[in-house]
């Protein structure tokens, strides 16, 4: 991890109504991280990764990329990243791999079959890869988007609340399949969210944002109680 | 891009039960509607058979006066049902020619009591026929809608607008492809449901179609096709400017009963509140009141100065109270444009020969001809009056006729060198779709405006 995959600077986003969603943010993730941006609903954190990934245009600042100026070339630099949306429904009349396939289309990338059943696979889709995705639960839904945002074998992945509309037991089969990707496919992961209990388990650092600024960072490892983490973070919040 | 996003679009509106709707809907209403335009004609044209045959065998047996050269070389062109009607139903042409006949004023055939209204059924006047414009205004165009509403604000609430805009895809190319894709999606029910009704028409049926007749039915379909598109992108455009399907579908809704449904009496409102002049009623008073004020004025000693004058200020006033009504008409069209399934509804009813402008032509060319007939008429009258000596009996136009008529042991025939095809050059396709040339831009202005303003809302589009 010598290498950053992503790198702001100063980073500033006033809305309209004079919110500082994003304020004065410089952040910097290496190859290979996992990091998690924690904080309450309203830190700024979703508005964050908007405008890493072109949806919103910054006031100030500046994003790279893998080495791409991401506000100058956000198409060349989309070519890395791969996103898990929050709560992402996929084309409910198509089959798992139908959606994938689509995806895999537009990613520029050549990616062929034998590749989508190995993503299918990976997010542990194989035995519906030819029903509906209308017909699928919450969590295989889920297993699905995810699958959609490894497809093009990002550099950088980005999950927006990737625990979110989740069961229990959902939450955790999802984050175990972070951690295998993790470790197998060694990519580069930024995680919004605001439960940082699961974020904890799969996190190297957390940035603990709150109104618009990253206050602290914290390396994972290094955090034995995360109750009062999360405490103190709704404390400073308010 | 642009073709993975249309593809997509395509396939997930085809495979979705509201495809599956349009099409039986479209199959159902357009080849029940033929069938029903198919009988009529069939009706018509029987009619049309026995009319003509009566008409001509009058002018054989010399039992009806001159007049009925006219009324049946009027009825033969002008009341002929023509093979698209069992597409595009309406009224045909009525040629005018003033409320009263007076001395050697003739009635054309087409308001004459017998032979004046063209045919048709009482079932089909109580219950209308849904023709080809009423697929493409009413049912496509609502099609259209229902397939575009959610185009945007859809995907956006699916989270899927954000991870296809995660990739390397312009803007642009995600809303031509969806245009492109939907747009199909669209146009195949109702391409599949014209080739069946055409099929039905010429192959089941049996109406001889023209090649003239192929020809317009290419233009209807292709102005459908364009109609159609300009609903589906008037869905997406609201689609782009609302953040909830929801919110988009009642804001389409609304749009398409206006431009569907409301705007013909916005067009007629619009028409009369701007064009002054006088209402039916006051026109027929004023019409008649003129034999009165002439008669008191010139007596019955200046009888024939009087029929003249009479003559000349009722087919003045005919002619002033016709132009504001063409007026009236102008302005409710040109307003109607702001629809495009209006305007489809004038290209159809052009094409199929039944545009108020063919008909102001043919109104001009028949009235030539009458005066060409009656003064033709008249110089031969009198230079028979002139050989016998006197009025030439007392049944009037009727002494003359073509079978020829006794009188006194004189037998004369009327053989008139005038004739209908000298006057009357019924339009092409060419004219008639240069007849609607407003209405064919505004369909195509509807297209690219409606996809600037997609294009723009879609590029300022909040994605989150």
């Amino acid at each position: 991890m010598t290498e950053p995959m992503v790198e702001i600077k100063n980073l500033v986003k006033v809305f309209e109504d004079g919110t500082r969603a994003v304020d004065g943010v410089n952040l910097e993730i290496m190859k290979g991280e996992t990091f998690a941006l924690f904080g309450p609903n309203g830190a700024g954190k979703t508005t964050m990764l908007h405008l890493m990934l072109d949806f919103i245009p910054p006031d100030k600042g500046s994003i790279t990329i893998a080495g791409i100026d991401a506000l100058r070339h956000p198409l060349e630099a989309k070519k890395h990243v791969g996103l898990i949306a929050e709560s992402a429904k996929l084309y409910e009349i198509f089959s798992a791999r139908r959606n994938l396939r689509y995806f895999a289309d537009l990613s520029g990338k050549k990616i062929s079959n034998k590749e989508i059943d190995k993503v299918l696979e990976t997010v542990g889709l194989s035995h519906a890869a030819d029903r509906a995705v209308g017909k699928f639960s919450a969590g295989m839904g889920r297993r699905l988007v995810v699958g959609v945002g490894l497809l093009k074998r990002p550099d950088l992945l980005i999950l927006d609340e990737p625990w979110t509309a989740l069961d229990p037991e959902g939450a955790v089969e999802l984050s175990e399949l972070l951690n295998q990707l993790k470790k197998k496919e060694k990519i580069t992961m930024l995680i919004s969210t605001h439960d940082i209990f699961q974020a904890h388990k799969v996190a190297d650092r957390i940035g603990i944002m709150v109104k618009g600024k990253i206050r602290k960072i914290v390396e994972a490892s290094e955090v034995k109680d995360v109750e009062s983490l999360y405490l103190k973070t709704v404390e400073v919040a308010k | 891009m642009i073709r993975t996003i249309a593809k997509k679009e395509f396939l997930e509106n085809v495979l979705s039960r509201k495809f599956l709707l349009a099409f039986i809907l479209a199959v159902i209403i357009l080849g029940t509607g033929v069938v029903a335009m198919c009988s009529s004609y069939e009706e018509k044209k029987d009619w049309y058979d026995t009319q003509l045959n009566s008409l001509e065998q009058q002018l054989e047996n010399g039992t009806s006066g001159y007049t009925a050269i006219a009324e049946t070389e009027l009825f033969k062109v002008l009341e002929e049902p023509g093979a698209l009607s069992t597409l595009i139903s309406g009224q045909q042409t009525t040629v005018q020619l003033g409320l009263g006949t007076v001395g050697t004023m003739l009635t054309a055939a087409s308001s004459s009591e017998e032979t004046s209204s063209s045919y048709t059924s009482p079932l089909w006047e109580r219950f209308g026929m849904l023709d080809l414009t009423f697929i493409i205004g009413f049912l496509m165009s609502l099609m259209a809608i229902i397939f575009s509403y959610n185009s945007i604000s859809g995907e956006k609430e699916n989270g899927t607008l954000k991870l296809t805009l995660t990739n390397s895809v312009p803007k642009d190319h995600v809303l031509l492809g969806k245009y492109i894709g939907g747009t199909a999606s669209v146009l195949l029910p109702f391409v599949l449901s014209m080739i069946i009704a055409l099929s039905i028409v010429a192959v089941v049926v049996g109406i001889p179609f023209s090649s003239a007749d192929y020809l317009a039915i290419g233009v209807l379909v292709l102005v459908g096709c364009a109609t159609i598109s300009a609903f589906y992108l008037l869905g997406v455009l609201v689609s782009s400017l609302t953040k909830r399907s929801a919110v988009s579908l009642l804001v389409c809704l609304f749009i398409w009963i206006f431009l569907a449904q409301g705007i013909g009496n916005v067009a007629s409102l619009t028409a009369t509140a701007t064009t002054s002049g006088m209402s039916y009623d006051e026109y027929r008073q004023e019409y008649l009141s003129i034999s009165q004020e002439v008669m008191r004025e010139y007596g019955r000693e200046n009888m024939r100065q009087a029929l003249e004058i009479i003559q000349e200020r009722q087919t003045a006033l005919a002619t002033e109270f016709r132009a504001q009504q063409e007026a009236q008409l102008n302005v409710a069209l040109s307003v109607s444009m702001i629809s495009p399934a209006e305007s489809y509804t004038n290209v159809g009813q052009a094409l199929a020969g039944l545009s108020s402008a063919e008909g102001e032509q043919i109104q001009e060319q028949v009235s030539d001809y009458i005066a060409a007939l009656s003064k033709e008429y008249t110089e031969w009258a009198a230079a028979q009056r002139e050989n016998q000596g006197g009025f030439p009996g007392q049944d009037g136009e009727n002494f003359f006729r073509p079978g020829g008529v006794t009188n006194g042991g004189t037998s004369e025939t009327f053989t008139p060198t005038v004739h209908l095809e000298d006057y009357y050059q019924p339009w092409g396709i060419s004219e008639r779709v240069g007849s609607v040339t407003n209405d064919l831009v505004a369909i195509v202005m509807f297209n690219i405006l409606l996809f600037v303003g997609a294009y723009v809302a879609f590029l300022r589009y909040d994605v989150r």
